[in-house]
């Protein structure tokens, strides 16, 4: 894994309010979450790394950039900001043309890739319409669009999924997978929605009132527990019965059954008490942490 | 019997990484400067959008467009600059300064307004540039773009005088000082307008606001200069500095060469300089504050 971002004892504040309080962490290649409620210091994390902060203390650093001048640097990263930030105007076309050359790509090398960046987030076929009469998922599109179109190492993304409806937030979400994996382009996705980061994220960085919280692989923190959980079509009450009077632990949890520190002896119990009881088995397996429990119980797996 | 050859068929290539040039800041500032120049003129924008610069610019240049027809129709029946006579080169600015004017503060702050109103601004800081950088390159575009609009009819007036004379050597001859002078009257004009313009607009992010700030601040000056100048004894004739459009059309004319007071020229010439340092300072503030 390569380090591209760096954030070393970096302190932010805002007067009395501190933002950030010597935080360290380290961004890799791929996919990374920075997960935090409102006020966690998300997005001042994100504007330090650009330089468009300057912070109080420590250091925020893109290291993948290959040089150390920091407004040279911003060739290789691209930012996709959670407001609206784009000129009513113009046409999508021709505004990626013309932010891939503030990026530093020649003319005739910009208008080739504005094109191609616009037909793979899926606005082929509206990149010569003005960006005023877009909907929300197209402007989000148009968004994410022009923070690669320079082709950068790394793109921050600030609450990419704000604003959508479930149908466009899955579509934003299966496109910010593809940039990261198809594409090659790292990414780190600020984002408060934790199922967001799960289902995108190989890595997460959790924010806490402007300090470190946890830091780790997305696989590691949701993997296996050993609790058990039991769902049917029917015959639950019979099941739930069968269970007891067989000496099993369980419980209802909506509307399945849940038996915890399940044993080898537990499993084979369940089965028999399944068979017993006729219901009508629909999904048997360990459960798997949600990121929302993870950060919702301290002390656990980080 | 025959069949059909093989129809052609389309790969997609998938994305495809970016090997080529990296060009940086100085492609950068490149891109906002021309960006800034089709701003300017309405380029590649709505039809709405395009109203208002060449509105302003047909404005500017009418003075211009009259004083050629005038000199055509005058050729037939003699030398039109003799016809014409102080309609020329040297009072074209005196005609056309308010026009050029009200071009800069309408159009100017289309730069950098909607940039911030539009959050525009805050994904070019994330470029290779600086708000410096920026608001330079933006800056520079729109006094180029008010340097043609300033020059053009000039150089058509005398192109016309110099073709409709009699002589066109000898009006060569005589009056070749002309355009180096307004060159010179010209560059003062657009520095002053564009300076005003992108200060006024760097204070609000709506560009009618910041177009009715810098008429009213120009109209205020005025004003308070005139109300002053009677009270004010011996130092009143320094607060005529404060009133632009006579300010400049005397600054024209000692270009010019024509006799110019109650100050020397030069003193308005400095006034005119203080205003455009103020301008400067007020819009290298403003950005100042967007670091990048």
């Amino acid at each position: 894994m390569t380090v591209l971002l760096r954030a070393s004892n970096l302190t932010k504040r805002f007067g009395n309010t501190v933002a950030l309080e010597s935080v360290s962490f380290d961004v890799h290649d791929g996919i990374t979450g920075l997960l935090g409620s409102n006020g966690a210091g998300k997005s001042t994390a994100l504007r330090l790394f650009l330089g468009l902060l300057r912070p109080d203390g420590g250091s925020a650093d893109f290291v993948g950039a290959g040089t150390a001048d920091r407004v040279a640097a911003r060739q290789r990263i691209g930012y996709m900001p959670e407001h609206d930030c784009l000129p009513t105007h113009v046409s999508a076309a021709e505004f990626l043309t013309h932010i891939a050359q503030v990026s530093g790509l020649p003319p005739h090398e910009a208008r080739t890739r504005a094109t191609d960046v616009l037909r793979h987030v899926g606005l082929g076929e509206e990149r010569y319409r003005p960006m005023g009469g877009y909907s929300t998922g197209m402007k989000q599109r148009a968004k994410l669009a022009q923070a690669f179109v320079h082709d950068p190492v790394i793109v921050l993304l600030d609450e990419p999924t704000s604003g959508l409806d479930p149908a466009g937030r899955q579509e934003m979400l299966e496109l910010i997978g593809r940039t990261g994996r198809d594409f090659g382009i790292s990414i780190l996705l600020s984002s408060h929605l934790m199922g967001d980061v799960e289902r995108t994220c190989d890595r997460v960085i959790v924010l806490e009132g402007g300090h470190l919280a946890r830091e780790g692989e997305v696989a590691r923190l949701v993997e296996e527990t050993e609790t058990l959980v039991v769902q049917v079509h029917h015959g639950l009450d019979e099941l739930m019965s069968t269970l007891g009077a067989r000496g099993v632990a369980a419980r209802l949890e909506g509307g399945a059954i849940v038996v915890d520190r399940a044993t080898g002896e537990d499993m084979d119990r369940i089965r028999d008490a399944i068979v017993e009881s006729g219901a009508l088995l629909y999904r048997l397996a360990p459960r798997r942490h949600s990121l929302t429990e993870v950060f919702q119980s301290p002390g656990s797996a980080a | 019997m025959t069949t059909a050859g093989p129809a052609g068929e389309v790969f997609d290539l998938g994305y495809q990484r970016y090997e080529g040039a990296r060009e940086g800041r100085g492609r950068a500032r490149s891109a906002l400067f021309w960006d800034g120049v089709r701003i300017s003129l309405g380029l590649g924008r709505s039809a709405s959008q395009k109203v208002l610069p060449w509105l302003f610019i047909l404005l500017a240049i009418g003075p211009a467009i009259m004083i050629v027809v005038i000199a055509s129709f005058a050729s037939q029946f003699g030398d039109a600059g003799e016809i014409l006579g102080d309609f020329g080169n040297g009072s074209y600015f005196e005609f056309a300064f308010v026009p050029l004017l009200a071009f800069g503060v309408a159009v100017g702050p289309a730069l950098l307004c909607p940039d911030r109103r539009e959050n525009v601004l805050a994904l070019y800081l994330v470029r290779p540039l600086t708000s410096y950088d920026y608001v330079a390159a933006r800056s520079f575009a729109f006094l180029a773009v008010s340097l043609v609009v300033t020059y053009l009819p000039q150089v058509v007036i005398f192109a016309t005088l110099t073709m409709t004379s009699r002589a066109p050597a000898t009006y060569l001859t005589e009056n070749w000082l002309d355009v180096p002078r307004f060159v010179a009257s010209g560059f003062v004009i657009s520095v002053f307008a564009t300076s005003l313009a992108m200060a006024a607009a760097s204070l609000t992010d709506r560009r009618a606001v910041a177009t009715a700030g810098a008429i009213g601040l120009v109209l205020v000056l005025a004003a308070a200069a005139g109300l002053l100048h009677d009270v004010a004894g011996q130092a009143g004739r320094y607060l005529e500095l404060l009133q632009v459009p006579p300010t400049i059309t005397t600054v024209n004319n000692w270009i010019f060469g024509e006799e110019v007071g109650p100050l020397p020229g030069v003193a308005y010439l400095g006034s005119v300089a203080g205003f455009v340092a103020l301008f400067a300072v007020v819009t290298w503030n403003r950005y100042r504050r967007v670091r990048a």
